[in-house]
């Protein structure tokens, strides 16, 4: 059994998480030592762990009725740079490896800082030239033992902090975005529920992942192309043209099940008024977007396909009127979002906005839907849902494409009060913004 | 071993108002700050009996020699105290027994990880009440002592308590009460 020992990085200098112990308590808490001292982090590491504000219970539960006692070596102030190391602190006790205590002589020592949102993107922190500094007798220590070493952080600004800093040599540095990357890289992705897609189930590009056809066409020369981007901005001189797959693109899905109708796209002009229509280059082919069911093949069960790198099937979901039709969730193990470019390379962000229930994702959105990098083929960005699916929920997808890149506008479809002006901005400058809506009932 | 003659008539009304007289002048040297008390005045009493004060040596010390003062203090402490936890439960995990009063409930449960240790949980049933701030528990000779409480969420508060500590000693005695402030 692989022993990890887990720091997270301070400025006070690394405290390594010794230990991790469900008990019949009513909340979470963080101790010091092993010993009744609880550190006043504790309050938020409760957040962290609870299923609906947290993290923790949703992808490594469920567990016996109670709260966790984390110990560890040494105090962690304010902030919440601490999560990424509990994160996977949790990971590690939840899988085949053990978290090597104060006693214990690790195989690898992991030393993380990070921050962990609810779809287990990791963000940035401060104070990392501080936190390294401070542990430079550490890094030294292990280096100096020949144990593998590894400091995870934020991929961007925090890379280049330690770049900046330096650090021993036989340091590994592994900048990542989301959580379930570090899992990967230690080995131990399958301790959680959601957040262990394999990595070739990620890549869904046309060469890699040739089942997935998309069937959500989509026609933009120099119009907007919206789905239900009418709804959003109820103005009804939006003129909407449905159009379905092609008949090849229909067949070639390996296991779709018979269409109950065909995949549709909805196509409008901007309208006159308060819209500023800029001409995007013409598109050599229409990008299209589909929205697929993951559903394991005969014989195997979601946590194949989610934990053990089995393809799931992979069937469109049709779409009238700029509402998907629903799908079952008995069997469904997750869904996809996928856009085809085509041969020519264009820029695509996409965007999900709950309108009811909740969804756990816990996947990473391909770095291309933030509509920064052009990107030609496909692309998906593969969903997970829960084990159990207690209840209906509703989303609304949002899709901008075009040969620009795609600026700030698009970040504010996600949700909120400015979705609309982020609508009329986008269409103003030219994308092609389509929007469906999806339930998905247990 | 000395030996007295003990008076009678008027040599015994004047040795007692002698000995009187002393017991005002030790009573009165005994109030000055640093020289612990032997009465305290009813409003330093309240204060310490509704959190106002919390760190009073003089009512400490007036209310560890007088038992009339720890019985006023106790009566103080009932009237202005939101939760009392007088009754008790069968026991937890193997520790002091769970209690139930109105609106509030107390309970224990033993450490997994350090079995010495326990987890003291109040809970409060109205999540909308003004939080209390304190755990006040006193025994059967009005004998109290204060525990602060940590903040609380959703409606409890718990704290980590070694078996051996005064926590546990005074919510371990069956015949004490609990009073959250």
């Amino acid at each position: 059994m692989k022993r990890i020992a887990v720091f997270v990085a301070t400025t006070g200098g690394p405290a390594r998480i010794e230990r991790i112990t469900r008990e019949r308590a009513a909340q979470s808490v963080v101790c010091l030592k092993r010993t009744s001292t609880v550190l006043p982090i504790s309050g938020a590491y409760d957040d962290f762990v609870r299923p609906g504000s947290g993290v923790i219970e949703r992808e490594f539960g469920p567990f016996d009725e109670g709260a966790f006692r984390l110990d560890v070596s040494a105090p962690i102030g304010a902030g919440e740079s601490w999560q990424l190391g509990f994160f996977v602190a949790h990971a590690v006790a939840a899988s085949d490896a053990r978290l090597a205590g104060p006693d214990d002589d690790p195989d690898v020592v992991i030393w993380l800082t990070g921050r962990v949102d609810y779809d287990l993107n990791v963000g940035s922190v401060g104070h990392l030239a501080e936190k390294l500094h401070t542990s430079q007798e550490l890094f030294a220590r292990w280096t100096t033992a020949g144990v593998p070493t590894t400091v995870f952080v934020h991929a961007g600004a925090d890379r280049e902090a330690v770049a900046v800093a330096g650090l021993p040599d036989g340091i590994r540095v592994v900048p990542i975005r989301a959580a379930r990357e570090a899992l990967i890289a230690i080995g131990i992705a399958a301790a959680s529920n959601t957040a262990a897609i394999p990595p070739r189930a990620r890549d869904t590009s046309a060469s890699s992942n040739p089942r997935i056809r998309p069937r959500f066409a989509w026609i933009s020369a120099g119009a907007v192309v919206v789905i239900a981007a009418a709804v959003a901005l109820t103005d009804n001189s939006w003129r909407s043209l449905f159009v379905a797959p092609t008949a090849d693109r229909a067949a070639s899905a390996r296991s779709d099940p018979p269409a109950q109708a065909m995949p549709i796209v909805e196509t409008t002009t901007p309208a006159p008024v308060a819209v500023k229509q800029i001409e995007q280059p013409p598109m050599a082919s229409a990008p299209t977007v589909t929205i697929l069911e993951r559903r394991p093949p005969a014989g195997k069960t979601c946590a194949d396909v989610q934990f053990g790198g089995i393809e799931a099937v992979t069937s469109p979901v049709p779409v009238a009127d700029g509402e998907a039709r629903p799908s079952a969730g008995a069997g469904l193990c997750g869904l996809a979002i996928e856009v085809d470019n085509g041969p020519r390379e264009r820029f695509a962000y996409v965007a999900i906005d709950m309108v009811s229930g909740r969804m756990l994702s816990g996947t990473i959105k391909p770095s291309e839907f933030e509509g920064a990098a052009a990107f030609s083929g496909r692309r998906a960005w593969p969903l997970d849902l829960p084990r159990r699916l207690p209840e209906p929920f509703e989303y609304r997808l949002f899709v901008v494409a075009g040969a620009q890149a795609i600026g700030d506008d698009a970040h504010r479809l996600g949700g909120g009060a400015g979705r609309d002006a982020a609508l009329a901005a986008l269409s103003g400058q030219g994308f092609s913004v389509a929007t469906v809506r999806h339930r998905v009932a247990p | 071993m000395n030996e007295y003659p003990i008076p009678e008539g008027r040599k015994l009304e004047r040795a007692r108002g002698v000995f009187g007289e002393i017991e005002e002048v030790t009573t009165l040297l005994r109030a000055t700050p640093g020289n612990g008390a032997t009465t305290i005045a009813p409003s330093r009493l309240f204060a310490h009996a509704t959190g106002a004060t919390t760190d009073d040596p003089d009512v400490q010390a007036v209310l560890l020699r007088s038992p009339a003062t720890r019985a006023a203090y106790r009566r103080m402490l009932e009237s202005s105290t939101r939760f009392t936890l007088p009754e008790a439960m069968a026991a937890s995990s193997g520790g002091p027994a769970a209690r139930e009063g109105e609106g509030c409930r107390i309970r224990f449960e033993r450490s997994r990880a350090e079995p010495n240790l326990f987890f003291v949980i109040v809970e409060l049933t109205d999540e909308a009440a003004e939080p209390p701030q304190a755990l006040i528990v006193c025994d059967a000779d009005d004998r109290c002592r204060q525990f602060p409480l940590p903040g609380m969420r959703d409606g409890i508060a718990q704290m980590i308590a070694d078996e051996n500590s005064d926590l546990m000693r005074f919510l371990g005695d069956p015949k004490s009460r609990a009073y959250l402030r």
